[in-house]
């Protein structure tokens, strides 16, 4: 070495393997450091050494083949026929089963069929990585050892013992033993193994030469000017050359054998490491105790070379910073800083049209915001504005040329904000460049970004090609997501505030004169349009608006516009009576967008259902018209609400006298209830709940005492406070806070809970030491009964700030398993999409719905009842957008008997393909109920009905003379030839629009419908599911067993139809024949009797107990039940019946010494012999129908769903069990796919959670399509995918490629995964189809294109589209 | 002039807000008329217009306050000069204490009894009676209301 810091040839960071440093040149392709790509080098291992990632196949391998002679342990018919098989076969896992059932075939044989020699296990050497042991005579006879016990006959006379222990020894095979052997493998025998002899024979698995990566890949970095650090890799393998070295030393010296071997162990575990620093039992006292980052570790988890740069990549043109609300921003719009604005730049291509305006904007440059930062020419030539001379530049301008221009107004940008739960935590935005720091967006965008402006940050993206700002237009616009894909509600709506002035201005008693009326309408209004004011409500005596028609005027301002919503909405304040008359004015009517009645909250206004304002306007207008309605009411509640004054203070939450008297009385009742409840407790004579213990029982009433004591506060406050108080009002509407929030505030907080029970005891018997042991009252056992005005004591504020604790950590815990839980559920269901062929099938052409959801209908298109087509409010619309035309009034009103016709002619005038009958039917069921109301109306107009009495021509003549008559029928419900068929067209059009289209990724999107609401569900884990003591487990936790398909859930139940289900004695029979019993329940006594005779264990039935549980249970059937239980050895000599309840039982064990112990063990084991029932079951508990309070049914818990299905009473046809593997085993895979779909939609629903159910059908396919059911975990997602890429880049990421390697698989890149993995455009939505078309078959002169026209002048203005068809036209002709 | 009459009757106030109050300045009066028996519920602005129980007013619906009868109103356009007629004379808003303007929305029947519903700008009427005296008023027209204490 003449210079210390040059690289030594030969070692790690030879120079001709690439350089890491500025100012060298490698010396391979003399290139500089930007430009060298480096290059491999390798190391000649003077002994093989086993590779980790193959060792396992090594192993089983060398258990397949004889160890002598190398040929497979198989007679050769055998081989051939599984050579066939493996050859026959095209599926992975298939292979993968036969190669399996090989090696457990092989393991059977114990000599080579071939050369007689013998084989055994081989396997592992235990706690040593990368060595393996064979069992050579195993299950062999001791005589056939005498060989190898001849060979070391001159030991023995050195050392006995070596005899005894050679028996028991094992054979190593060394790497380079294994190495022979695979040597000589016949290339025939290959494909046995699972391999391809043309790519990769076992030997290959053993490595005799290690790659060296380029430097440039593991670079050193310099710390000082003399020293650097290196990189993980190169100082492994800078060990490794060493240690190869010391072995060429050794062997070429002819140094000790056993410091060779202990030099090439070490070796095996360098290199080990080297691939995989995380290998189980490497010795860290010989390889340093540091982790490496091995070149497994570089690939592997999430911040891996596969979840961080592969699936996922850094791009630019993007930004990022603070958000904040807007409520002046239009629905689809963002705001974007002016500095983000010259950042951010957008290519445009310089043509015809818009040479002046990018030549201005080349001119302004890069430093004021409507400007530019790049030209780049045609040529390719690219100039930095910055510094050319920016006039020149811009004179120079050509058509062609690509200008990088900030971004302006009107610019498609991507909004985001993490985590991406769902797509709609990406919209298209349209951009307005503002002067600012943050990037503001209306409020009402926040739900679907879960947004709010406490200092949360968003990005934005700007599309850099045309194609991509078209796309991102049309499919990710703000306007085309306002409905949640997951279920069709509105997502995007007004909220908070917004809801609070809606309410508050159309209140009855909001009236407005002539210059507030006319204030607020400028409010909403940008100037922009003519608003017609509409005449006052009352003239005198004074003129007056009502707050009501400023809705009128925001949704239609003048005759012009065609807004019509028509809509009838159950409010929240509804009183539930009177509909529209409700003194609540809590029923809302839309008529011809005309607000007739009820106040507007959040029913009406706010997201989540499908009968709301926005809804309506959406679905029978359209989203420009949604969003546009939306803008006008955020911009007036901003300004209004601002003017009108909306606040909290002390005087809001201070209770008033009544209710301080009325809270008194609540809780005196209330502690009253309680003591007497723990009295009856304490004396034992509480009468107890089905299933209860006395605790549980004592709980669970106290439970129901405290919180009517809260809930009665909250009444009495929504009742008794002031209309003006704040909290109240917000409350009411929905904008914020609910009635407990009220109630905490001012009247009490209540219960503290934990695990949803009472305060647990933190210390001996008490939950704090303020209160006595034992205490059950309700403030030891933490209920709080001050509220937060009144201040809590230091004890309450302890058991406040527990139960705080509680939901904090929740949260936390929360985030991280949903968040696991929905990359899992993405990962199987990511490439699922709808083919053009209908069906839905995964990237490998695998058929999981034939039809998407059995009728493909998409979900987000779902109207009112999970139909396609709200038909009800179609009806409403057309027959109100009608009624007052000229056509419709000159056209008679049409007989119920010609509607029957136009109903029975729906299917054959159908025009659109692949309805779904059940739709039909539905169709028709409404049509009948408007016959059916019309023909009552008639009936009770006195005149004929039209249905079953038709009237005469005459009579109908007369009819339609009698104006009055005439007048009175278009008063109600009536129906006309044109509005029909208005209608008919309508639902066929909608129909057609909701059906789901080719390309659409089904799957993704119903991954995103069930983990999304997972990460908003509170991990209130139980549930009572109709009695008090059968809880089912609900939550994160329930959608985690049913997903994982776990074998053990934690709430299993059995829910049992009874035969008779109406007779309560009987449903306790069968209760009693399902229910595990102990002797235990039904002794009396069991005790122990000594005589001078012998001694015996007495057991008394007690037939009390026995009939009143209803058991059919006779003491030979217990006698039975003992002899048949294991572990208790009586023998049937043993058991006397003595009478018809007593039973005598003498101990097994007589001799002197061993009586009295096998005396008290059976008599510690009796009472737990389970006499009747399944052993299985936990519990059975009687309950009632939800339909049917009468009857009753049978909820069972534990496992054996097959047991209690044949028990005698139970009618097994609609006994089921919520447990999906269970189900699977018997009933099948059918009856496991309802399963997990009910269970699901079961979860969902008790969250107050709605999903369509396509997207759970969806799931369960995906689970059950392989025909057994597999989990959405690491396991089932490798039985449902093949491509080695995507199971790489979800987990185990270096086990799916070694296997790959071993197995030779190959990748068709279709999945999603694959394809962002290798950069290409994946086979879903809009890259579902190709274009299919051979350029090189038309070189020959080709038609023009529609623009480009070479004959004609250049620079052709066309005026309209049908200049471009004139001009065609003219081109077809000459 | 009564040709644009569609109700002419005297009505009597039975109670005002019945059921409890629920606004501040809007009560609900249920009342029945003389001559045609109807039942009558009706949101009135007490506020500006406070009405007496067991006190008699008299209340006429009209399709127009014109003396002509002619519709020169339509939901949105309103001229606030011309609230006097064409002829500049005698309007029906001069004979009335409280007027309202609003529109049918609702008709029902049960049996031979008719409910017509009116909303006047959220001000909600109920007419509950025969179907001849009812039958006037069609649905989807504007009317007025128009009180005065008798």
């Amino acid at each position: 070495m003449d210079q210390p810091s040059q690289p030594q040839r030969g070692g790690p960071l030879d120079l001709r393997m690439g350089i890491s440093e500025r100012g060298k040149n490698c010396e391979t392709c003399k290139k500089a450091l930007a430009d060298c790509p480096g290059h491999f080098g390798y190391v000649k291992l003077e002994l093989p050494v086993f590779h980790v990632g193959y060792f396992k196949h090594s192993v089983n391998i060398l258990q397949v083949v004889c160890k002598e002679c190398s040929n497979v342990l198989l007679e050769n018919p055998d081989k051939i026929k599984f050579i066939k098989q493996m050859r026959s076969k095209t599926d992975p896992h298939q292979k993968l089963a036969i190669w399996k059932t090989i090696i457990t075939q092989c393991k059977k044989v114990k000599k080579c069929p071939h050369c007689e020699a013998h084989n055994g296990t081989v396997k592992k050497m235990p706690n040593f990585p990368t060595r393996i042991i064979h069992d050579k005579y195993k299950g062999a006879k001791g005589t056939d050892q005498d060989e190898l016990i001849q060979d070391f006959a001159h030991v023995f006379t050195l050392n006995n013992n070596i005899e005894s222990s050679l028996r028991s020894s094992y054979e190593e095979l060394d790497p380079q033993k294994v190495y022979n052997i695979f040597q000589r493998i016949k290339d025939e025998d290959v494909v046995i193994f699972y391999m391809d002899q043309n790519l990769c024979k076992p030997i290959d698995m053993l490595i005799t030469h290690i790659p060296v990566p380029p430097v440039p890949i593991r670079p050193s970095v310099a710390v000082s000017s003399s020293t650097t650090n290196e990189d993980d890799l190169t100082v492994k393998m800078a060990e490794i050359i060493q240690l190869n070295n010391l072995i060429k030393i050794s062997i070429d010296e002819g140094l000790a054998p056993n410091k060779l071997i202990e030099d090439w162990i070490l070796l095996q575990y360098t290199i080990a490491q080297y691939f995989n620093s995380e290998t189980p039992g490497l010795p860290h006292n010989l390889l340093g105790n540091k982790q490496i980052r091995a070149l497994s570790q570089r690939l592997k988890g999430k911040h891996g070379r596969f979840r961080q740069n592969l699936s996922g990549k850094r791009v630019d043109f993007t930004g990022r910073t603070v958000i904040s609300p807007d409520p002046n921003c239009g629905i689809d719009e963002v705001m974007i800083p002016i500095y983000i604005a010259k950042n951010l730049t957008f290519p445009e291509r310089v043509n015809q049209y818009n040479i002046e305006k990018l030549r201005n904007l080349v001119r302004i440059g890069p430093d004021v915001h409507p400007g530019a930062n790049y030209v780049e020419s045609l040529d390719g030539n690219k100039v930095l504005l910055q510094y050319a001379n920016r006039r020149k530049t811009a004179e120079e301008l050509q058509i062609g040329d690509i200008v990088e221009r900030h971004l302006e107004n009107g610019d498609v940008v991507l909004f985001n904000r993490q985590p991406s739960l769902h797509r709609v935590s990406i919209m298209a935005h349209k951009a307005r460049v503002m002067p600012s720091r943050t990037l503001r967006f209306n409020e009402c965008v926040c739900t679907p970004y879960n947004a709010d402006f406490d200092g949360d940050e968003m990005n934005i993206h700007l599309p850099q090609s045309e194609e991509a700002r078209a796309e991102a237009r049309i499919l990710m616009d703000v306007k085309q997501n306002l409905l949640i894909p997951r279920s069709g509600e509105p997502l995007i709506a007004p909220t908070q505030d917004f809801l609070t002035s809606s309410y508050l201005i159309t209140q009855k008693d909001f009236f407005l004169n002539r210059n507030e009326f006319m204030r607020i309408c400028a409010y909403f209004w940008d100037a922009n349009e003519r608003i017609e004011i509409p005449p006052p409500t009352i003239y005198k005596p004074v003129e007056l608006w009502t707050g009501k028609q400023i809705f009128n005027v925001l949704l239609r301002p003048n005759r012009k516009s065609n807004v019509y919503v028509n809509t009838v909405v159950k409010e929240r304040n509804y009183t539930g009576q009177g509909e529209h008359m409700c003194p609540n004015d809590g029923w809302v009517i839309f008529q011809n967008s005309e607000l007739i009645c009820g106040n507007l909250c959040k029913t009406t206004m706010g997201s989540g259902s499908k009968t709301g304002l926005f809804y309506s306007l959406q679905r029978d207008n359209s989203v420009e018209v949604a969003a546009q309605c939306m803008l006008r009411v955020a911009k007036f509640s901003a300004r209004w609400i601002s003017n009108y004054g909306m606040s909290i203070g002390i005087s809001d939450v201070t209770p008033f006298e009544v209710l301080i008297q009325e809270k008194q009385k609540l809780l005196d009742a209330g502690y009253v209830n309680c003591d007497k409840l723990i009295d009856q407790y304490k004396k034992g004579d509480l009468v107890l709940k089905a299933g209860c213990n006395p605790e549980q029982t004592l709980e669970s009433y106290l439970n129901g005492e405290l919180s009517k004591i809260r809930d009665k506060a909250g009444e009495i406050l929504k009742s008794k406070l002031p209309k003006h108080n704040s909290p109240l009002i917000m409350a009411i509407c929905g904008s914020k806070g609910s009635n407990i929030n009220l109630c905490q505030m001012i009247a009490l907080v209540g219960q503290q809970t934990v695990n949803g029970q009472r305060m647990p005891n933190g210390f001996f018997d008490r939950s704090l030491p303020h209160f006595e042991p034992y205490s059950k009252y309700p403030a030891s056992k933490g209920f709080v009964k001050n509220s937060f005005y009144t201040g809590l004591t230091a004890t309450e504020f302890f058991f406040h700030t527990i139960g705080g604790r509680e939901g904090l950590v929740d949260t936390a815990v929360k985030t991280a398993e949903t968040g696991y839980m929905q990359r899992r559920l993405m990962k199987a269901l990511e490439d699922l999409s709808v083919k053009y062929d209908d069906t839905v099938r995964t990237s490998t052409e695998h058929v999981i719905q034939f039809q998407y959801g059995d009728d493909g209908l998409d979900p987000m298109f779902m109207d009112d009842n999970s139909l396609p087509v709200s038909l009800k409010r179609l009806m409403i619309m057309i027959k109100e957008n009608t009624k007052q035309t000229s056509k419709v009034i000159n056209e008679d009103v049409l007989l119920p008997f010609q509607v029957v016709e136009f109903k029975n002619k729906i299917k054959e005038n159908c025009p659109v393909k692949n309805v779904s009958l059940k739709f039909i039917e539905q169709l028709k069921d409404f049509i009948q109920t408007i016959i059916n109301q019309i023909a009552k109306q008639r009936k009770d107009l006195g005149l004929k009905d039209g249905l079953n009495q038709i009237p005469t021509l005459q009579e109908l003549k007369n009819e339609r003379k009698d104006k009055v008559v005439q007048k009175l029928l278009r008063n109600f419900t009536f129906l006309t030839q044109s509005q029909l068929d208005d209608f008919s067209t309508l639902v066929w059009l909608k129909y057609r629009r909701a059906q789901i289209q080719p390309g659409e990724a089904v799957g993704a999107v119903a991954a995103q419908s069930i983990g999304e609401p997972g990460t908003q569900m509170t991990l209130k884990t139980f549930h009572f599911a109709g009695v008090a003591s059968m809880n089912v487990t609900l939550g994160v936790p329930r959608i985690k067993e049913i997903i994982n398909a776990t074998k053990e859930i934690s709430t299993p139940i059995i829910t049992a139809r009874l035969v008779n289900d109406v007779d309560l004695i009987s449903a306790r029979i069968v209760k009693g024949r399902i229910e595990k019993t102990i002797l235990g329940d039904i002794a009396k006594y069991i005790k122990e009797v000594y005589t001078p005779r012998g001694c015996f264990l007495e057991v008394k039935l007690d037939l009390k107990a026995i009939t009143a549980l209803k058991l059919e249970l006779t003491i030979n059937e217990v006698k039975t039940a003992i002899l048949k239980t294991p572990k208790i050895k009586v023998k049937e000599k043993n058991i006397e019946i003595f009478d018809e309840r007593k039973l005598h039982i003498q101990p097994f064990d007589t001799t002197r010494d061993n009586m009295y112990f096998s005396m008290q063990q059976l008599k510690n084991m009796l009472p737990s012999v389970s006499v009747k029932g399944i052993p299985t079951v936990l519990r059975a508990v009687i309950s009632k129908q939800e339909q049917d309070q009468a009857k009753h049914l049978l909820l069972v818990e534990g496992y054996g769903l097959k047991e209690v299905m044949s028990t005698p009473g139970i009618d097994f046809r609609y006994t089921k069990s919520n447990h999906v593997i269970e189900t699977e085993q018997v009933l099948g895979i059918e009856a496991a796919r309802q399963t997990i779909i009910n269970e699901i939609q079961y979860t969902m629903q008790s969250h107050g959670m709605n999903i369509d159910p396509r997207h759970i059908q969806l799931l369960a396919d995906i689970m059950t399509f392989k025909g057994q059911v597999l989990g959405i975990t690491r396991f089932g997602v490798s039985k449902m995918k093949n491509s080695t890429l995507m199971l790489a880049s979800f987990e185990m990421t270096t086990d799916h490629l070694y296997d790959s390697a071993v197995h030779c698989k190959k990748d068709d890149i279709t999945g999603v995964s694959e394809c962002i993995i290798m950069g290409n455009l994946i086979p879903i939505g809009t890259g579902l189809f190709k274009v299919v078309y051979d350029e090189t078959l038309q070189k020959e002169e080709q038609p023009g294109l529609l623009i480009s026209n070479e004959n004609e002048n250049e620079d052709l203005i066309f005026d309209g589209i049908n200049d471009v068809i004139e001009n065609q036209k003219m081109l077809i002709d000459s | 002039m009564d040709r644009a009459k569609i109700i002419d009757d005297t009505i009597q106030v039975i109670n005002i807000n019945k059921d409890g109050k629920f606004f501040e300045k809007v009560s609900r009066i249920e009342a029945r008329s003389e001559v045609n028996k109807l039942d009558i519920q009706l949101d009135v602005n007490t506020d500006i217009y406070p009405m007496e129980k067991d006190a008699y007013y008299a209340m006429c619906i009209a399709s127009s306050v014109n003396t002509d009868g002619s519709e020169d109103f339509d939901i949105f356009r309103y001229q606030h000069e011309g609230s006097s007629g064409p002829d500049g004379l005698g309007s029906l808003l001069d004979q009335y204490q409280y007027v309202m303007h609003g529109k049918v929305f609702k008709y029902t029947i049960d049996n031979d009894k008719i409910s017509v519903f009116i909303s006047y700008g959220g001000l909600l009427m109920s007419l509950t009676g025969s179907l001849k005296d009812l039958k006037n008023l069609e649905i989807d027209s504007r009317v007025y209301l128009l009180l005065k204490k008798i």
